[in-house]
């Protein structure tokens, strides 16, 4: 089964045509920007449309070329004037790429009604569906804010639940980019406090205010302390979710009773988990953390005497 | 390659001129590239309009018809071949062009490359200054996303292993109705076949490829579908009272109905539906947070407590 379509020098053909009608002149390294193709594949494209046409192949019926002087222009070519319909995984990915848009707009925005119609339309005329939901839980002044500051490149003070720690804390971040993993939106950037590069989940950012650059020192190059911990945990019983929680791959050919490494920047993050996930799993190494999960547990176990 | 590629664009042509079906005769006699025997043409022909068809290029047969004998003729209607440019403003063109490129280096950028292409021979650059400023976004999602959507689109069938809570794979057929994503994960959901009843299904609890039948029109969508996307029964909510430490718990307290403050602790009441996942999620918050009640919840959370502390003495 075939994953996707090859990028045949056809279709790129087809779809050349079109486009150099509207733009007309256009240089042959843009032509090969646009097209993600290298110059001289480009020469060839052209080379094989000179040849093409109406049946009969003469002068009167042959697509007309010119392309000597590196810009590009093209006449007699009216039958593949327009450009081809989008394909429904094509549309899929535009419509999921539109709601991922309507959302990021904040619900007051005149944008969101437009969006919301040209959704519908190119979903009822493809019957490609748009997604069911996309959840995404921000609020408009923050999404206000965030969009502002990368806009404007003005820095930000957040306060941030970090979910590991289970604490609340303040920070100023330069920010550059939002990351979407489907649902959740991570904005990448500088963190003061940390002096290095974080991303923030959007959704657990408590409140964002733009502040005026500080004077930050530029990010350094110089490599960071690796603080990594090795660990090894037993799994003790034949569950899904330990499988996904340490997204081991081979979710196949785990069973009860095998051990695997992990590795943690967090300590806290492992001492956790290991504890959510009830007795299914167990830390075996190293002998520190062991212990720790045993004690944290009889500390909250403490909590019912 | 190039004398192929030249061969097919010709085709293209000639299906998409004509207002009347074309008979292969006509084909071999009038498009260029056809050459050789009758025979090797025919077997030309035949892979050209497979080829075609792989790329997406819908080609019309006409039945038999008395005035060509018995040869039967074949043509591209433009409505099906082109896009419909009239029908979107210039501004839409653009929100579609900026859809498009949200999936830069993500999981359907090659997709998206190709809609971006026809999408640049729509119109010139649109009124970007109407669109406000954007942060940029970047998009993944599932490999196999493009297999659902199309099984969604052209109702065909899918069918993979799926991975149980028990860690038993086993193979499923699916009629798929609806997408979605929510709290980090996509879901598609539809008709179980095998157990003929509605189930939703986690993306990357699939082992492996998702397989998508050839034929198309198997299944309808009920008009009515309604995914469950909170996979909740309302039925069996409960309540749970817990002791939540002040400053602490915040995911527990965005969950909660009431809060009642108190010194060192404050009292806080959630309604769940799923008691694993309350455990869970009470178990991660360690000695911030105790069970008040029910009963049966403060109990596991006890015994799972237990086993914990003994497994690592």
């Amino acid at each position: 089964m075939s994953r996707q379509i090859p990028d045949s020098q056809v279709i790129r053909l087809l779809d050349l045509v079109p486009y150099l009608i509207l733009n007309q002149g256009v240089a042959l390294e843009q032509i090969a920007r646009d097209f993600q193709i290298t110059k001289s594949d480009v020469i060839d494209d052209l080379n094989t449309l000179w040849m093409c046409g109406l049946p009969g192949y003469t002068p009167l019926e042959l697509i007309d070329l010119s392309f000597d002087t590196g810009f590009v222009s093209i006449r007699n070519a009216e039958v593949l004037s327009n450009p081809r319909k989008l394909t429904s995984i094509e549309m899929g990915a535009i419509i999921i790429g539109l709601c991922i848009l309507r959302d990021s707009f904040s619900a007051v925005d005149s944008q969101v009604q437009g969006l919301e119609n040209l959704i519908d339309r190119l979903s009822k005329k493809s019957n490609v569906k748009a997604p069911a939901i996309l959840s995404t839980v921000v609020t408009a002044e923050l999404r206000s804010a965030v969009n502002t500051a990368i806009a404007t490149k003005k820095d930000l003070k957040i306060s941030y639940h970090s979910f590991s720690r289970d604490e609340v804390s303040s920070r100023e971040i330069t920010p550059f980019t939002i990351v979407h993993d489907g649902t959740f939106e991570y904005l990448e950037s500088f963190c003061q406090l940390a002096q290095d590069f974080r991303s923030f989940r959007l959704d657990r950012i408590l409140s964002a205010v733009l502040i005026e650059k500080t004077d930050s020192q530029a990010p350094g190059n110089e490599p960071k302390e690796d603080s990594r911990v090795d660990v090894q945990i037993r799994i003790t019983s034949n569950s899904r979710k330990v499988v996904e929680t340490f997204h081991l791959n081979n979710a196949g050919e785990i069973h009860q009773g095998d051990v695997f490494n992990s590795s943690v920047y967090n300590p806290e993050w492992i001492i956790r988990t290991i504890c959510s996930l009830k007795s299914w799993a167990e830390v075996v190494q190293p002998p520190e953390l062991r212990s720790q999960v045993g004690m944290r547990a009889q500390r909250a176990l403490d909590m019912y005497v | 390659m190039s004398r192929k590629s030249e061969r097919l664009v010709n085709l293209v042509i000639a299906l998409l001129a004509t207002k009347r079906y074309i008979t292969k005769s006509e084909i071999f006699r009038t498009i260029e590239g056809y050459e050789g025997s009758n025979e090797s043409m025919e077997r030309m022909f035949e892979r050209d309009k497979d080829e075609l068809r792989a790329l997406g290029i819908e080609i019309e047969v006409s039945g038999l018809d008395p005035l060509f004998d018995d040869e039967v003729g074949y043509r591209i209607l433009a409505e099906n071949f082109e896009m419909d440019r009239k029908g979107y403003s210039a501004n839409e063109i653009a929100y579609m062009s900026l859809a498009a490129q949200l999936w830069k280096d993500a999981s359907l950028s090659d997709v998206s490359q190709k809609a971006l292409r026809k999408l640049s021979a729509v119109s010139g650059p649109a009124d970007i200054a109407e669109i406000p400023a954007f942060a940029p976004v970047i998009l993944t999602a599932p490999l196999f996303l493009r297999e659902i959507i199309d099984g969604i689109t052209d109702r065909r069938v899918v069918e993979f292993k799926y991975l149980d809570s028990e860690m038993k794979t086993n193979l499923r057929k699916v009629h798929v109705y609806s997408y979605f994503s929510l709290r980090g994960f996509w879901y598609f959901s539809g008709l179980d076949v095998d157990k003929s009843e509605n189930r939703t299904f986690r993306c990357d609890r699939v082992v492996g490829e998702l397989a998508i039948a050839k034929k198309a029109n198997s299944y309808e969508i009920p008009a009515d579908y309604e995914p469950n996307t909170t996979f909740s029964d309302i039925s069996v909510s409960s309540q749970a009272v817990l002791r939540v430490r002040v400053g602490r718990g915040s995911q527990l307290r965005s969950l909660a109905s009431t809060i009642e403050s108190g010194e060192e602790f404050d009292v806080v009441q959630i309604a769940y539906s799923s008691e694993e996942e309350m455990i869970s999620l009470i178990l991660w918050h360690l000695d911030d947070v105790c069970v008040i009640r029910p009963e049966t919840l403060k109990n596991s959370v006890v015994q799972a407590l237990k086993k914990l502390v003994k497994a690592h003495v």
